[in-house]
């Protein structure tokens, strides 16, 4: 699964990363998330104890940044993804850019999308709303490009310790420019959608929960494709047995040709592969469910 | 699935406010509103056209004219996350309609794409509106002559192309006659904006007569960037920015749209209900007798499976008219109260 992270310059994205990096590999109610190579551990944990120590906080990317990562559930791999980091400046750039040209092509086909935006600059400056204007524009091209697969979308309110989040004026504000957005996608079934507030700072707040929400929704995706692709290796199976006569095992051996009753064993050890593949990601999936509870989704 | 796609020309004077119609429009729409979006299909013109509307909200700089090469843009519009429609939408600039500035090369490139054009946006500027409002009322002061919205000659661009449409077998084309800087048209006149736009509609066949021809469907439609003033300027301030009424007309062009597509179905399923009642007439005949139906099995055959297939297609096709009609009401509340002409009468 890919995760693309969405967001203008200084909307927190890195600092999120490396935040959100190490409350994962502590890990939270029996999940923890593993990076593949050891300097992106090492960096990443550097960068977060930087910000919760000295309060120094990561320059902004200049480049693209690719983490792959593995999500864990009491110790066992259940969930490689990749996560994906943009320079905030290659919003504005044009096709010519190659990291503009990646990104409209990395929303496209990824597994799920958050969006950071700055609450701090939603609340005080009257221009941060055409800001998401231009994000809302790269999704709704995006997801007619995706279909109807599973998407998880985050909207993440960053920098949200800068605002009183509990000031019902304040979130009514911040989150106004996003209203559209997300009405359209509370009408969808296969979009699915949150909204929450991030504060990346020595104290951070819900770090946790964009990468969280969209591996759950990132698992139960895959779920239902290996779901829908077992039971058609099922159906394929039986068709393949309504076939399978002593004539047809005899004739295919003697023309050295695959026999019905051979087919419909190959389909069934597809299917049983798949379903050890997809057994592991139901447990995972529920449990996510549950470290979720109390967040909405729309 | 792939979504319809029309042909929509933009045209208007110099200075009327096309392009700054087409900005505002784009900033309003991507953003979402009354449940819509808008996005181009390359999102370099989104980046073209955010940017000026940026300047203007940042800077109060008022965009430049059009250039001289027509700009193209591919827009595709939206309810929720459900794609609608593709607009292939062309903003000429305001002297390609100037016979004294054109070549005959322009103007024969400006006929051509008019001809393909299923909607046509005519902006007429709100100040030469109210103006021409005067003259309406007892003491009015401008001169009719004048014609500084270039009306006469845009009018008849849009009669030709829409008499050429016609004369091909297509629908006319559905006109949008946007007044733009509708926050002048108070100072201008004195009166009251709605009553202002009231005298305007009805009087349209005496500025744009095109709009009250046969086969015609028009909408009438106030928009406004801002509350800039009747001051010529360049510079703008951006507080005043105010964007009134600018997703209407996209909303109109797939409305009328919608229109056409259940006119056409309809007229399909007269069509299917003549040839599945002659082939019924004709089964009926021929199945009356062991001899006669013995000799004309395949025609009995092949007709009963034509019956099938009918009632498959009108099935669909009335699906497909149920569809656009739930479309069309919906789209019809964003346009309440606008006035709409449709062979040369008012509908509201």
């Amino acid at each position: 699964m890919d995760i693309v992270m969405l967001g203008h310059s200084a909307a927190g994205k890195t600092t999120y990363i490396s935040l959100m990096y190490a409350a994962m590999n502590r890990g939270i109610g029996g999940f923890s998330v593993h990076a593949n190579q050891y300097g992106h551990h090492a960096s990443l944990i550097n960068a977060a104890d930087a910000i919760v120590r000295q309060r120094r906080y990561p320059d902004p990317s200049d480049q693209r940044s690719v983490f792959d990562f593995v999500l864990r559930h009491h110790g066992e791999d259940v969930f490689p993804f990749r996560w994906r980091d943009y320079r905030g400046g290659a919003l504005r750039e044009r096709s010519t850019s190659p990291q503009a040209a990646q990104l409209h092509e990395d929303l496209k086909t990824c597994g799920g999308i958050v969006v950071f935006c700055d609450s701090y600059r939603l609340w005080h400056e009257p221009g941060a709303a055409r800001d998401v204007r231009q994000l809302v524009s790269h999704i709704q091209r995006a997801l007619d490009a995706r279909g109807e697969s599973v998407t998880p979308l985050v909207i993440a309110f960053t920098k949200a310790d800068l605002v009183d989040i509990d000031n019902d004026e304040v979130i009514a504000r911040i989150a106004e420019p996003f209203v559209p957005l997300i009405e359209a996608v509370a009408q969808t079934e296969h979009i699915m959608g949150t909204a929450i507030p991030v504060a990346c700072g020595p104290g951070p707040v819900n770090v946790e929960v964009p990468v969280l929400w969209c591996l759950r929704f990132g698992i139960i995706g895959r779920a239902m494709q290996l779901q829908k692709s077992i039971e058609e290796k099922i159906a394929a199976a039986e068709y393949a047995a309504q076939r399978d006569t002593l004539t047809d095992r005899f004739f295919s051996w003697l023309n050295d040709e695959p026999s019905w009753n051979s087919i419909g064993q190959g389909h069934l050890r597809d299917a049983q592969a798949e379903y050890e593949l997809f057994e592991p990601l139901v447990e995972p999936a529920n449990q996510l469910g549950e470290v979720l509870d109390g967040v909405s989704g729309f | 699935m792939e979504i319809p796609k029309i042909t929509m020309t933009m045209l208007g004077a110099s200075g009327s406010g096309k392009t700054m119609f087409l900005h505002g429009m784009y900033a309003t729409l991507s953003a979402g509103i009354a449940g819509y979006f808008v996005y181009t299909r390359d999102p370099d013109h989104d980046i073209d056209l955010m940017d000026t509307w940026d300047r203007l909200n940042d800077e109060g700089v008022l965009p430049p004219p059009t250039e001289e090469v027509p700009t193209p843009y591919d827009f595709v519009l939206k309810h929720g996350i459900t794609p609608l429609i593709s607009i292939d939408c062309l903003d000429f600039r305001g002297g390609a309609t100037d016979a004294r500035s054109t070549s005959a090369a322009d103007t024969a490139q400006l006929l051509n794409r008019l001809r393909i054009s299923d909607t046509i946006y005519l902006a007429l500027d709100g100040q030469h509106v109210g103006e021409w409002v005067n003259n309406l009322v007892p003491g009015g002061r401008a001169n009719r002559a004048r014609d500084p919205m270039k009306v006469a000659r845009l009018s008849m661009f849009i009669q030709q192309a829409a008499e050429a449409r016609m004369a091909s077998g297509k629908p006319a084309p559905s006109i949008v006659v946007l007044i733009t800087k509708a926050d002048v048209l108070p100072a201008v006149t004195g009166m009251r904006k709605a009553e202002a736009l009231r005298l305007a509609v009805e009087n349209m066949d005496q500025i744009v007569p095109v709009v009250y021809s046969q086969g015609i469907t028009a909408l009438v439609c106030p928009v406004q960037i801002g509350n800039f003033g009747i001051e010529k300027h360049n510079m703008v301030d951006p507080t005043t920015v105010d964007p009134v009424g600018l997703h209407r007309p996209f909303i109109f062009s797939l409305w009328h749209f919608l229109t056409e597509v259940i006119q056409s179905d309809e007229e399909t399923m007269r069509a299917i209900a003549d040839s599945r009642s002659a082939a019924h007439e004709e089964l009926s005949q021929l199945k009356g007798g062991f001899w006669r139906e013995l000799f004309n099995g395949s025609r009995i055959s092949s007709l009963s499976q034509s019956l099938e297939n009918w009632d498959q297609e009108k099935a669909r096709v009335d699906q497909n008219i149920r569809t656009a009609r739930d479309r069309a009401g919906v789209l019809m509340e964003q346009l309440a109260k606008l006035p709409i002409l449709k062979d040369g009468k008012l509908q509201v």
